[in-house]
């Protein structure tokens, strides 16, 4: 068994997946920028540093003028606490330098962290700076290219830049500007951490507010379903409020409504048809009950006891016929009966059954007469029971002398079987149920006739009638009554 | 002849051990499907009549077991009357069935039928007292008056000629004469019989068709009570 996701929580997922991703792009690009910005600033505060110093030092004359001035130098980097500054000579002997403890350029042996040494050591270049910051000659343009990232013990990372100078008395001496990054990247990483906290926290409320907006949409059709649930069989008048229903599921509410009209319409017939059959059911069998007991209450003669059974033997038959003409049209109506069709000469099938009827023509003064031609395909057992029941209607209201015709005519796309009969017209009113279960032209006769159909014979008629994909209707005027059937032909390939 | 009925319903029981009893078989009466299919396998019978709802052991079951061993005729009978269930049936090896409720004279024709195995023999001939069939020729006599009837009234008095002394009820009547296998809601069948008497019977004084009220019509040479 597989559970149907809920509407509202697999929407609210979506929507959070849709809103993260679409924050998770966002913050990328925002820190993306952020970080080049920051980057290219600091960058550029090396470059000038870098410039500053060199053009300083190119106005000082000797490298005693260098350490002399060495605070002039230095004060190219004061004011920004990350940035450290080293100025050594050719022999590697540092001649200034400023909060070199902060990047790698404190780092120098004998120079650690806090120490003030007036000796200052001399130093290989590779001691200096990492291999790849190859000093930018001093005839050339410092750029921010030239920059070099390196980390410093520790883990610190670095950028900076080695630029040569030349003196007055052109003494070359080189410059160290780096910058301790740390700052940097606790900041973008900071950034970063909130822009992950703020979308992730969008994100979960966006979901959490179309999942409420979802539901809040959702309600009417909660609604339907709740209402719904309360239609039983003694409600099945109740309709479904399509004003209160969104647009989208009006026309579910529709088709429910138009649903329950049918129900209602279905399940009134059948428990019309069931109190219709309970009452007929009761009339044989308050006959067989009443003779039985009044037989019973005093000794009778053989003769009285036979003509009892008799009678009661004619109120079984009855009810058998009654039942097994409900069953007929119980089977009927169910999807899977089985009609055996074949063709057959539809004025010679026409002919037997007014044979079949012809004594009891007799008897009544009335005649039968076959006309037409016509070859149809169909089961011959239930047109021979729906022309009979209509010929036994027939004969019940045609007065003496009266002529019935059953006629067939055959057109390129039907077959019409009619069964016409004069008489007095039928009652109006009647005609559009006289197809009906338990309908009666005359209540008073046919309930009375033994072996009647109970108001069944023209039902089983149209049953017939639509097991063939074809219809029963009938016309009545002063000239007679006329049931016609048609049979719709179906090409045969 | 031999006849088992297997039939859990007491008054059902009853009443077709006493028919069939008095219509001069001698009958067997199962309460259940268990004892049904032991006597059914242990005796004789010429005709099993079996109910299909039964307790211990249903209908069908015991019918399918029964043709394991046994070719005895089966005539079952049920209240249902689906296509379904009556396929089922003559599936499982049934000869017959009969849908509840039916007329008791229809359940003796069948039972007839089934003992007698094969069409009964058609005669050239046929007579019944005085009346004279000729078959081929399509002509009646009572003695030496010749009758005249319509194709129609032939069919009907050769019928009953040809099972005279068995009780033929109204649907099998229509069913045999006209081919209309649906209870007629019309007492054709009646009128049928009052134009045959009257051309049969009206004239002599011994009458041959007999109406068994409720039940049908038979035809034997019987002096009129």
């Amino acid at each position: 068994m597989t559970l149907g996701r809920s509407l509202g929580a697999t929407l609210a997922l979506g929507f959070g997946a849709t809103l993260l991703a679409v924050f998770a792009l966002v913050g990328t690009y925002v820190y993306t920028g952020l970080e080049r910005q920051v980057s290219t600033q600091d960058d550029f505060d090396i470059v000038l540093a870098a410039r500053h110093t060199r053009r300083l030092a190119g106005e000082l004359d000797s490298l005693d003028a260098v350490r002399a001035h060495a605070d002039r130098l230095t004060s190219q980097v004061l004011g920004n606490e990350a940035l450290s500054l080293a100025v050594v000579d050719g022999q590697g002997s540092i001649l200034a330098r400023h909060n070199v403890e902060r990047t790698a350029l404190g780092d120098l042996p004998g120079t650690a962290a806090g120490a003030s040494s007036p000796a200052l050591p001399v130093l290989p270049d590779a001691e200096l700076f990492p291999p790849h910051a190859t000093p930018v000659p001093a005839n050339e343009r410092i750029t921010a290219d030239r920059i070099a990232t390196w980390t410093a013990d520790g883990g610190t990372p670095v950028r900076g830049v080695v630029a040569e100078a030349a003196l007055r008395d052109r003494t070359k001496i080189r410059i160290a500007i780096a910058r301790n990054m740390s700052d940097r990247v606790e900041l973008l990483d900071g950034y970063r951490d909130k822009l992950k906290i703020a979308g992730g926290l969008g994100a979960l409320f966006a979901m959490l507010l179309s999942y409420w907006l979802i539901r809040k949409a959702l309600a009417p059709l909660r609604e339907i379903v709740a209402n719904t649930g309360r239609i039983t069989v003694d409600k099945l008048d109740t309709r479904l409020d399509a004003s209160r229903a969104p647009r989208e599921l009006t026309a579910l509410v529709d088709a429910q409504n138009a649903m329950l009209g049918r129900l209602q319409q279905a399940f009134g017939h059948l428990s019309q048809f069931s109190a219709d059959l309970a009452h007929d059911l009761r009339t044989p069998l308050n006959n067989m009950r009443g003779a039985t007991e009044v037989a019973l209450a005093r000794p009778r003669s053989t003769g009285e006891y036979q003509a009892l059974l008799e009678s009661n033997l004619e109120e079984y038959d009855r009810l058998a016929r009654m039942i097994e003409n409900v069953l007929f049209l119980a089977r009927a109506e169910h999807p899977g009966f089985v009609t055996r069709q074949r063709a057959f000469d539809v004025h010679d099938e026409l002919e037997r059954i007014a044979g079949y009827f012809e004594g009891l023509a007799d008897e009544a003064g009335s005649m039968l007469r076959v006309d037409g031609h016509g070859r149809l395909t169909a089961d011959l057992e239930l047109f021979r029971r729906a022309v009979s029941n209509l010929l036994a209607n027939a004969l019940r209201y045609t007065p003496a002398g009266g002529v019935i015709v059953l006629r067939v005519d055959e057109t390129a796309d039907a077959v019409y079987v009619v069964v016409s009969n004069p008489g007095e017209p039928i009652d109006p009113d009647l005609l559009p149920r006289i197809f009906d279960r338990f309908v009666r032209g005359d209540p008073a006769r046919s309930g009375g006739v033994p072996g009647g159909t109970a108001g069944l014979g023209l039902a089983i008629v149209r049953s017939v009638m639509e097991l063939h994909g074809g219809t029963a209707r009938v016309e009545s005027d002063a000239a007679g009554t006329r049931f016609i059937l048609t049979f719709i032909k179906t090409p045969t390939a | 002849m031999r006849i088992l009925i297997v039939e859990d319903e007491p008054k059902t029981g009853a009443y077709l051990k006493k028919g069939l009893e008095e219509s001069g078989f001698s009958v067997d009466l199962a309460k259940d499907g268990g004892e049904g299919l032991t006597l059914a396998q242990e005796e004789s019978y010429d005709v099993i009549v079996l109910d299909v709802m039964l307790p211990v052991l249903d209908g069908w079951s015991v019918l399918k077991r029964l043709r394991d061993t046994h070719a005895t005729p089966v005539l079952f009978l049920t209240a249902r009357d689906d296509v379904q269930d009556r396929v089922h049936g003559l599936e499982l090896g049934a000869d017959d069935y009969l849908v509840k409720p039916f007329a008791f004279v229809e359940l003796l024709a069948r039972i007839r039928t089934l003992a007698r195995r094969g069409p009964p023999r058609e005669t050239e001939r046929i007579s019944v007292g005085d009346l004279d069939i000729d078959v081929v020729r399509r002509r009646v006599k009572r003695g030496t008056v010749r009758i005249d009837l319509t194709p129609r009234e032939f069919s009907l008095l050769q019928l009953l000629a040809r099972r005279q002394g068995e009780v033929l009820s109204r649907t099998q009547i229509a069913s045999y004469v006209w081919d209309m296998n649906f209870d007629s809601d019309t007492n054709v069948v009646e009128v049928a019989i009052r134009r045959l008497r009257a051309k049969i019977d009206d004239e002599f004084a011994v009458k041959l068709i007999h109406t068994v009220r409720g039940v049908g019509y038979v035809l034997e040479p019987k002096e009129a009570a």
